[in-house]
């Protein structure tokens, strides 16, 4: 259940994090639950402007880190599903800013964050061309593999 | 043992100006065209020694950084380094810094990415001394050298 909760975590933010996208931000304390907040403090001690979201599922924490913003995820229990920052691409690894020019030189990027959960981290880039958009994912910081692939109508 | 050798000798010209450094050199044309293969479109290359491992180092500007590219003498790829900032670490290696290491200043980091991913040395300065901490991209952190 953990794992679906998490791979829905993670499709929500490919899909333009649709089931947030009506929900009204709040920043008051009363409205994020205990075990919510007290497990977003031991995690996130500095982080700053914070912000809150919840659905039915999952609470969804908007703050800053070092003036990066970050998202994370929670579910009502109070346990941490996951993390998503939205990146450049100069802030990924080596490796991976080389296979992006090696293997998908003339493409331009239309999204990039990675993902992270307690012990891994994972990156995800959108690039299109003018036939078609790419998905690729890296869990290992290392290489490419393709998430989902689209034909342009 | 000698990637071992190898490893430890790139860590070390990552982490330390005493790393023995010949002169600038002309590798062979299979350490060229391994370096042309694994960057594209790249120019303006210098190339050393470094060790006694036979491992050439080039140096060259990619997306406007400065990075260290290593091979072997018989051309296999062995991995780069780059200096970067706070905010070009995995959030999950930020995190478990701010949980382990509270206001402590960090002096340095530098990216080495291998063929099996990235890993990163990070200088820590406190009043209680320096130390040099090697964070995986999963957020582990282990203390690399102390009093660095």
């Amino acid at each position: 259940m953990k794992k679906l909760i998490t791979a829905a975590v993670l499709s929500t933010v490919l899909l333009v994090n649709a089931a947030f996208a009506n929900k009204t931000v709040t920043n008051k304390k009363e409205e994020v639950n205990f075990k919510v907040e007290a497990a977003f403090k031991e995690e996130f001690a500095q982080a700053k402007d914070v912000s809150w979201q919840k659905t039915e599922n999952y609470y969804k924490a908007v703050f800053k880190i070092n003036n990066e913003v970050v998202n994370a995820y929670f579910t009502h229990e109070g346990e941490m599903l996951g993390i998503v920052h939205n990146m450049l691409s100069t802030q990924i690894p080596l490796n991976l800013q080389t296979a992006l020019r090696k293997d998908y030189d003339g493409f331009w990027i239309t999204e990039l964050f990675e993902f992270s959960k307690p012990y891994s981290n994972g990156y995800y880039i959108t690039i299109e061309d003018a036939d078609k958009i790419i998905t690729l994912q890296s869990t290992d910081g290392s290489s490419w593999s393709t998430y989902s692939k689209t034909k342009k109508q | 043992m000698k990637k071992i050798i190898i490893a430890l000798t790139i860590s070390a010209a990552l982490l330390s100006s005493v790393a023995t450094y010949a002169a600038v050199t002309n590798p062979d044309i299979s350490v060229k065209q391994a370096f042309a293969k694994e960057f594209t479109q790249v120019k303006d290359v210098e190339w050393t020694t470094i060790g006694k491992e036979g491992v050439y180092e080039a140096k060259f500007t990619f997306n406007n950084e400065s990075v260290s590219a290593f091979f072997t003498e018989e051309g296999e790829f062995l991995g780069t380094t780059r200096q970067i900032t706070i905010s070009q670490l995995p959030i999950i290696v930020v995190t478990e810094l701010n949980k382990q290491y509270a206001g402590v200043r960090i002096a340095t980091i530098f990216e080495y990415s291998k063929k099996d991913g990235p890993s990163y040395y990070i200088t820590l300065i406190s009043e209680k001394g320096s130390k040099i901490i090697k964070a995986s991209s999963n957020g582990e952190l282990l203390v690399y050298k102390k009093n660095a």
